[in-house]
């Protein structure tokens, strides 16, 4: 039965009740009024008010009939709207991962259940959409290696040639370095096709998170030693995290790396490392010019590379930042970008530290 | 040195000959799985440089094939696939060596010629170059007798110039020997170390000693 059916009849039913109600209580008083005609005649019939005999009536008639019809028409405005919220809480709980798990349907045919069919379709249609774009870079960034490859090959032979001219070495040695920064790109996409595609394998040893951050920031003394950007670890309490050893290193090597890349000349990069409830918590902060707050939250996108003025100064693909939240989210941690107080550009991330 | 390669696509097999023909090997080039690993098991090959992903039979099954018999023959795996997964299946059908796509020709030839020398010559300890030595026992750097303080990244980083005997390293092979990172890292960490280097060992003498090879790497020789 459709729900405009099933709403028609019990709103019927409803108002049936409701007359039953008042014509009851209306065959009760003419009763009434034909006995004391009967018993005292005419004199005590006119003894009775009309207005009272009204009231009486709305009182135990109409009243009743009214909270009936109000109940009846809750009760079936909740056993209409319980589905239409089922559905909603399903809705809201839809996301990228639980695209092909289909939402259960009541199958009586109704409205609400063939809205949940075309929702079904729907998620079955993104979910198609959402596999063709993963496996895509999966299988372009894969084909394109073999190519990159002979290229790459076949510039190093034209290299080793003695006979080469200095004119055509040197624009050799420029296209062998785009074909890198290529095969660079081409791997970054990889990296992140694969974490997508739930393939890259992950180990979960526990590990002393403090030990890496010291590490890394030994590194990044260097790194950022060229531009005269002094690097601080403020804080580095001891902390145990669950974790790929390998993928921890590449993170933290990516943030530290955009720490140095988006500063400024004589600037500073700021790391700490505590040990919260529960949680490891590590922040990176340097002193490079501040985001509007609306692109913050997108430097994580793959290819975001902020304003026009910092990526023409700033060298890379713009894909570090996603390959540091692809792990965060693997590592099952957060990462956040804020702006300090004091002006300061800070990356948050957050991990579940082993107690 | 007598080289087979098994690879199926045409022109990474031209490109493959070629490359390691100038490079003084003698090559055989098989096109599936399955004739490369009659071949490796009819003939005495020095190294087999194999794909993975390969028609009739893939690499790592010829490689598992070829072990079951009993031949040592060194191998380097080749291939396009998940990188550390693929090591890792591949090292364990028996590979010594796997490199991932796209790889530099002087990043395979460095990998062949210390799969080739590994087994054969032990590593020395004491390395020289010119007036540069390196004890690799003590971790002590001497150049024209004086003795330089180096930080054991950049020691680690000498040594690694120093055992490739003049022959071009890629930035990823120095990454993967001196920091055992198996990611790019999308930061000039490598070329920054490297001029940290050369600050510490080439200034102040005449004959530099650390060579960048545009779009291939570093090497450390005499200039010729």
């Amino acid at each position: 039965m459709t729900l405009r059916r099933r709403i028609l009849c019990h709103y019927t039913a409803t108002l049936c009740v409701s007359l039953v109600i008042v014509a009851g209580w209306c065959w009760f008083e003419f009763n009434e009024q034909r006995e004391i005609m009967l018993q005292g005649g005419v004199a005590a019939a006119t003894k009775e008010s009309p207005l009272v005999e009204t009231i009486e009536i709305i009182l135990f008639g109409g009243l009743p009939a009214i909270l009936l019809g109000v109940i009846g028409v809750r009760l079936l405005m909740r056993r209409v709207l319980r589905p239409i919220e089922d559905l909603t809480a399903v809705l809201e709980q839809t996301d990228v991962s639980n695209l092909a798990q289909p939402v259960a349907r009541s199958g009586n045919g109704d409205e609400l259940d063939r809205m949940t069919t075309v929702f079904n379709h729907m998620k079955e249609r993104l979910g198609v959409s959402f596999t063709q774009t993963r496996e895509f870079t999966l299988h372009a960034s894969h084909e394109l290696k073999t190519p990159l490859t002979i290229m790459h090959g076949t510039l190093e032979q034209m290299l080793d040639d003695p006979a080469l001219a200095a004119v055509h070495r040197e624009r050799t040695s420029s296209m062998l370095e785009e074909v890198q920064r290529l095969s660079s790109i081409v791997g970054q996409l990889a990296f992140l096709a694969k974490v997508d595609a739930g393939l890259l394998a992950i180990e979960h040893e526990p590990l002393a998170l403090d030990e890496l951050v010291r590490e890394i920031t030994e590194d990044l003394s260097i790194l950022a030693a060229g531009a005269e950007i002094t690097v601080t670890l403020s804080d580095c309490q001891p902390v145990q995290v669950r974790g790929d050893r390998m993928r921890l290193r590449q993170l933290l090597l990516n943030l530290a790396d955009n720490a140095v890349k988006h500063n400024q000349q004589g600037g500073h990069v700021t790391l700490s490392l505590r040990a919260e409830a529960q949680h490891a918590l590590l922040q990176i902060s340097n002193t490079g010019s501040v985001l509007p707050p609306e692109l913050r939250a997108r430097v994580f996108e793959r290819f975001f590379r902020g304003d026009v003025a910092h990526s023409t100064s700033v060298e890379g693909c713009g894909l570090g930042l996603s390959i540091a939240e692809s792990i965060t989210r693997a590592h099952g941690g957060s990462i956040v970008m804020e702006v300090t107080p004091d002006g300061l550009t800070r990356l948050t991330v957050r991990f579940p530290s082993l107690s | 040195m007598n080289l087979l390669i098994v690879e199926d696509d045409k022109k990474t097999a031209a490109l493959l000959v070629s490359a390691l023909d100038q490079a003084g090997f003698s090559t055989n080039h098989a096109a599936d799985g399955e004739s490369g690993l009659q071949l490796a098991l009819n003939e005495a090959f020095d190294a087999l440089v194999v794909d993975i992903m390969l028609p009739k039979r893939d690499g790592l099954s010829l490689v598992a094939a070829l072990r079951a018999q009993g031949r040592k023959t060194p191998v380097i795996m080749l291939s396009a696939r998940g990188e550390v997964e693929q090591r890792i299946e591949g090292l364990n059908a028996g590979a010594d060596d796997y490199l991932p796509k796209p790889y530099a020709m002087s990043e395979l030839l460095a990998r062949l010629r210390s799969l080739l020398r590994r087994n054969t010559v032990l590593k020395p300890s004491l390395l020289t170059l010119a007036d540069l030595t390196l004890d690799t026992a003590t971790r002590e750097v001497r150049r024209d007798g004086k003795r330089l303080e180096l930080s054991s990244r950049e020691n680690l980083l000498l040594e690694c110039l120093l055992r490739a005997e003049g022959r071009v390293i890629s930035r990823r092979d120095i990454l993967a020997t001196v920091w055992e990172y198996d990611f790019d890292p999308g930061s000039n960490l490598v070329d920054v170390y490297v001029r940290r280097l050369r600050d510490k060992i080439d200034r102040s003498h005449a004959v530099p000693l650390i060579q960048t090879v545009r779009g291939l790497g570093y090497a450390m020789r005499l200039q010729p």
